[in-house]
């Protein structure tokens, strides 16, 4: 069981949430309004089947009903049409009266008979209460029972009431010729019928006549009352013979009541059976009620279901929500467990993955963090070692430079003062050269040497760097031949060269006898180039080291009396590295060495001639044809600095203020080529920033500018460093101020800022030892 | 817990539902009949089958109490009062007036069927109206005034050379009610205008000297009045008749069974079924005042063959045809 499902609100979802609620609420409502709908539907639609069996049912009944009274009435017809089957005057007074007599007998609902004759008067009366009446003559032929009669064969005369309580109608029957026979009618066995009908338990049949009026009631106490119910809306509708007619209305005591009628066509009577309506829909309340009960009962379980199936699906959500949630907080171990079968069990599945992958980055990076932190420390440690190296090989000079000024203190004679002059300037050069060395080995691992690529003829720096040794070999007495080659290959021009230096020098100053040959080899589409010396070799196990820093071989396998820094083979490891040529040695202790590096050759181009001897002119004498104005207050300054600028091969216009200046440029009508200013002019009352801005209004042009200062410290250090201009110390250290300078003196038409090698250091490899 | 208790209701009520339907299963409703005698039995018969038409059998589900002053040394009082002290569910009152008056003093609030002859309920204050009788009365009545030409007229079918013809009534006014009365002098007035030569009787020794006098006066033939006194007397009557050889129309059928020569009148089986139904409606629960009083409609002529052959009589085919009964 891991963490996840501990929490509370995964394994069950509560009411809170609100995915569960909306779920629960979804599920609810569908499986709820189905429900609902259904039931709604049912229960509405067996109401009409059920309305609907009852209405035919009591239409049957009334139909009955009818049938049976008009059956009755028929009956009756028949039997006094007996009577007048014969003509009136074929037929005998006695057989008449025996005719009337017998229809009495016959038929018990006739209480009265009268016959009248064809003319309309009536000519026996037979009863049952009163005596027979022969020949009253009473005239009847106005009468609607003898017009009728006569007229259509029929008429029924209007229901009325005999003493008030005896329901009675005249039916009266004729034929041309035969007279009409007129009979009252007792109601009473219609009433009998009607009362039969039975209509549910407490429903009841009725019959009205044409004029709405009560005929027939269960309840005769309705009719003796003579109820007039044509009110009734059932009544009108029936009688308006409406097609459509409600079947519910109200009956005569104002019960709702289910209604259907027939007519009894003969007499314009209606026949109505009438059920209340609670009995009627008694069945389907109970039905409804315990459709109700169902439906609740679903409900409930749709309810319960609902809940059910909600937690069900919300589950692995909030697992998922969960897990992200704390794999989301870093806890990158977690893992989500759903086990669902479904789309969210892979989607927890990809999220453990996700996980997973996350950690094995993690750990990857921390052990690649590690790595380099590991490399950097190493790096660290090289610089270190690189550093304390390179500040042994530099007291060494200093040490003698020390050594030889204290020699001049003592006074010593012309020539030593020359040879102490020439030894200083010596240590001076080395010194140089450790510093241009290191610098440019800071640049190549700093990777701020970036090589222009283009393709050259090669055989133009191999004649080059053969004039540059041939003096040095010569004075050697070694053999230098460097071979000649058409060959054009894709390289920096200047770092070849100047791993061609390197190796060549390398070479002639490790060979004491023989000679240093450099060749071309043709390899595929690359050119091997060689340097072969026949000096003291380098044996196998040394071979690696020889490429690192500060390292030299001496003859005797160690580094004692060695000449030069040992940074050369190391520039040229960088170089061909970063150029990526592949570097090769091969060597024989006591033989010689041989290293190689391969070229890639490129196809011959249209010569863009070896670059314009501006640029070389200007690495070889930066000073030849250049003027430059010094500004210092203190004459022995000035003069030093002058003559060390005329020494060096500058132009120099020196002056004690920018007025003087100013006057001797114009004099000279050229603009300086570089301003050295001293920062504080006292005896003008001229700050050098000043000074070099009026040099520079004055001839329009930015020219290049140095101040020198005495200050150490305090605050006019800081505004000379803030003047932004490069700024000297005093005591200014003349190879300081030559490299400073060099560097302000740009080429007039220089490429764009290269991070070149030291331009002192192109020029001015490591030399071969005076003679 | 409410569980339980539901359960426990619906025990203790279903328990309480039984107890009382037994509490309910009642002694089964006596019928009362007061009256100054028995009615014939066949009418008995006729009332039962209207009673059962209601589902009350007799012995089964319904009881019946007679009471009738068959010695006339109690009076119909004391007998209403019995009947009232007896809790009956109903009385019926048989044959006339006094019968039902007595009732109607005895008690107000136990229904009251009467069937009678010859009064008019209305007059009588019995009820308010046919229709609506109103009160605890209802019942059955014959306003028979005007039988009495029919009866004459069948009567001269059968005798047609009959020219004198005496009618027999009853002129006591004793205990009867001004329309009583008033129908009595009807009844009086008709029989003169059909001219009728009336003897009156009261008692059995009047009919005695009723019948003395007419032989004196030789009538062709005889109509008896529809009294209850003269249908107590009706083999006296009959017997009188025979002797004297005197054609008698009655309006009785119990006088044709008697061996009396014809009698119309009121179907009294039929009414007493009516009787018999209305008894069952009451006992069903219908109120009297909502039972309107019923006027009898259905009439029997009866002729007995015998006594027309002992008077020497032929039966015109006619009253053999239209002739309910026929006594041989």
């Amino acid at each position: 069981m891991d963490a996840s499902t501990k929490r509370e609100g995964v394994a069950l979802p509560t009411l809170r949430s609100r995915l569960f609620r909306r779920y629960a609420t979804l599920f609810l409502l569908a499986v709820g309004m189905a429900l609902l709908a259904s039931g709604l539907v049912e229960v509405w639609s067996s109401y009409r089947d059920h309305t609907a069996w009852l209405v035919r049912i009591q239409r049957a009944q009334a139909e009955a009903a009818a049938d049976k009274i008009g059956q009755f009435i028929e009956e009756i017809e028949g039997q006094l049409h007996w009577t007048t089957q014969y003509y009136w005057s074929e037929q005998p007074p006695a057989e008449r009266q025996a005719d009337a007599l017998r229809a009495l007998r016959l038929v018990p609902a006739i209480m009265e008979l009268a016959r009248l004759d064809p003319a309309g008067h009536e000519q026996l009366h037979v009863s049952r209460v009163t005596a027979t009446a022969v020949g009253s003559d009473i005239d009847f032929s106005r009468e609607p029972k003898f017009v009728q009669a006569m007229s259509n064969g029929v008429y029924y005369g209007p229901v009325y009431f005999h003493e008030t309580t005896e329901p009675y109608m005249t039916l009266a029957v004729g034929r041309r010729g035969a007279g009409v026979t007129v009979a009252e009618i007792s109601l009473k066995y219609i009433w009998d019928a009607v009362s039969a009908i039975k209509v549910g338990e407490r429903g009841a049949a009725f019959v009205i006549d044409a004029d709405g009026k009560l005929v027939a009631h269960p309840d005769l106490s309705l009719v003796l009352r003579n109820t007039d119910l044509s009110g009734l809306t059932q009544v009108q509708a029936a009688r308006a013979l409406l097609e459509d007619a409600p079947y519910t209305a109200q009956d005569i005591s104002g019960r709702r009541v289910l209604t259907a009628n027939a007519a009894i066509r003969r007499l314009g009577w209606l026949v109505f059976a009438e059920l209340p309506i609670d009995e009627a829909y008694a069945p389907l309340y109970a039905s409804l009620t315990t459709r109700l009960a169902l439906l609740l009962g679903g409900l409930g379980v749709a309810v319960a279901l609902s809940l059910w199936l909600a937690r069900n699906m919300v589950r692995p959500i909030r697992a998922l929500q969960a897990g992200a949630a704390h794999i989301g907080a870093g806890g990158l171990d977690h893992r989500i467990h759903i086990a669902t079968g479904d789309e969210l069990e892979a989607l927890g599945k990809q999220f453990n993955s996700m996980a997973a992958r996350l950690q094995d980055y993690y750990a990857t990076l921390e052990a690649k963090v590690a790595e380099r932190t590991h490399d950097l420390e190493l790096a660290n440690l090289a610089k270190t070692r690189f550093l304390a190296a390179a500040s042994h090989d530099l007291r060494q000079p200093l040490h003698a430079l020390g050594l030889l000024v204290a020699q001049l203190d003592g006074n010593p004679s012309r020539t030593e003062r020359l040879r102490i002059v020439d030894q200083v300037g010596a240590a001076i050069r080395g010194m140089n050269e450790l510093f241009s060395a290191l610098l440019d080995i800071s640049k190549l691992d700093a990777g701020a040497v970036k090589p222009e690529l283009t393709a050259f003829p090669v055989d133009a720096l191999l004649r080059k760097i053969e004039s540059m040794f041939a003096p040095v070999a010569r004075a050697k007495s070694l053999r230098l031949r460097i071979a000649a080659t058409t060959a054009w290959v894709r390289s920096d021009r200047v770092l070849l060269e100047r791993i061609l230096l390197n190796l060549v020098s390398n070479a002639v100053r490790y060979t004491q006898a023989g000679g240093v040959v450099v060749g071309c080899r043709r390899r595929g589409n690359a050119l091997r180039l060689e340097v072969w010396d026949s000096g003291i070799g380098i044996p196998d196990n040394k071979q690696q080291d020889i490429f690192s820093e500060f390292y030299q071989v001496t003859a005797d396998g160690t580094g004692a009396g060695a000449q030069g820094l040992g940074l050369g083979l190391a520039i040229v490891d960088r170089l061909c590295r970063l150029l990526d040529h592949p570097l090769a040695l091969a060597s024989t202790p006591g033989k010689g060495s041989r290293f190689s590096i391969t070229v890639p050759t490129a196809p011959p181009e249209a010569e863009p001639l070896f670059p314009a001897p501006h640029p070389l002119q200007a690495v070889l004498q930066p000073f030849s044809g250049r003027l430059i104005v010094v500004i210092d207050d203190d004459p022995l300054v000035l003069d030093g600095v002058g003559g060390l600028l005329r020494g060096w091969g500058a132009a120099v216009s020196a002056s004690m203020s920018s007025a003087e200046a100013l006057d001797r440029l114009r004099e000279l009508h050229r603009p300086p080529d570089l301003i050295i200013c001293d920062y504080h002019l006292t005896q003008y009352g001229e700050t050098g920033t000043v000074v070099i801005e009026r040099l520079r209004k004055s001839f329009k042009a930015a020219i290049p500018a140095l101040l020198i200062t005495g200050d150490v410290s305090g605050k006019r250090k800081e505004e000379a460093e803030a003047s932004g201009y490069e700024i000297l110390q005093k005591p200014v250290l003349p190879l300081t101020l030559r490299l400073t300078i060099i560097e302000r003196l740009k080429p007039r038409d220089a490429p764009p800022a290269r991070a070149a090698l030291t331009p002192w250091a192109a020029a001015n490899p490591s030399p071969a030892p005076q003679p | 817990m409410k569980r339980r208790d539901f359960i426990l209701l619906l025990a203790g009520s279903v328990s309480l539902g039984t107890a009382a339907a037994q509490a309910q299963d009642p002694a089964p409703p006596v019928i009362g009949f007061l009256g100054p005698q028995s009615p014939v039995p066949g009418l008995l018969a006729s009332f039962h089958r209207g009673l059962n038409e209601f589902g009350f059998f007799d012995g089964r589900n319904v009881a019946i109490e007679y009471q009738w002053v068959l010695s006339q040394n109690r009076g119909l009082p004391d007998l209403a009062a019995e009947l009232v002290r007896h809790r009956v569910a109903l009385i019926v009152c048989t044959d006339g007036l006094r019968a039902a008056k007595v009732a109607r003093e005895a008690t107000a609030t136990i229904p009251i069927i009467f069937v009678g002859v010859g009064f008019d309920p209305v007059d009588n204050g019995f009820v308010t109206s046919f229709n609506r009788p109103g009160g605890n009365i209802t019942g059955l009545s014959l306003l028979n005034a005007g039988l009495l030409s029919k009866r004459l007229d069948l009567l001269q079918q059968l005798v047609p050379r009959a020219a004198k013809i005496t009618y027999l009534m009853n002129d006591d006014s004793v205990g009867l009610g001004p329309s009583e009365i008033k129908q009595q002098e009807a009844e009086r007035q008709i029989a003169a205008k059909l001219g009728l030569v009336i003897q009156y009787a009261r008692n059995a020794s009047d009919i005695d000297s009723a019948f003395a006098e007419m032989t004196r006066q030789r009538p062709d033939a005889l109509l008896v009045g529809s009294d209850p006194v003269f249908s107590r007397q009706r083999v006296q009557i009959v017997a009188l008749a025979e002797r004297y050889k005197l054609p008698a129309s009655y309006s009785r059928r119990e006088f044709a069974d008697a061996g009396g020569l014809m009698s119309y009148g009121p179907n009294r089986s039929e009414s007493w079924r009516q009787v018999g139904r209305y008894a069952g409606r009451i006992l069903k629960g219908a109120r009297p005042e909502d039972l309107p009083v019923r006027l009898d409609d259905k009439y029997e002529l009866v002729i007995n063959g015998r006594t027309a052959t002992a008077l020497g009589l032929t039966l015109p085919p006619l009253l053999h045809a239209i002739a309910d009964d026929m006594i041989e």
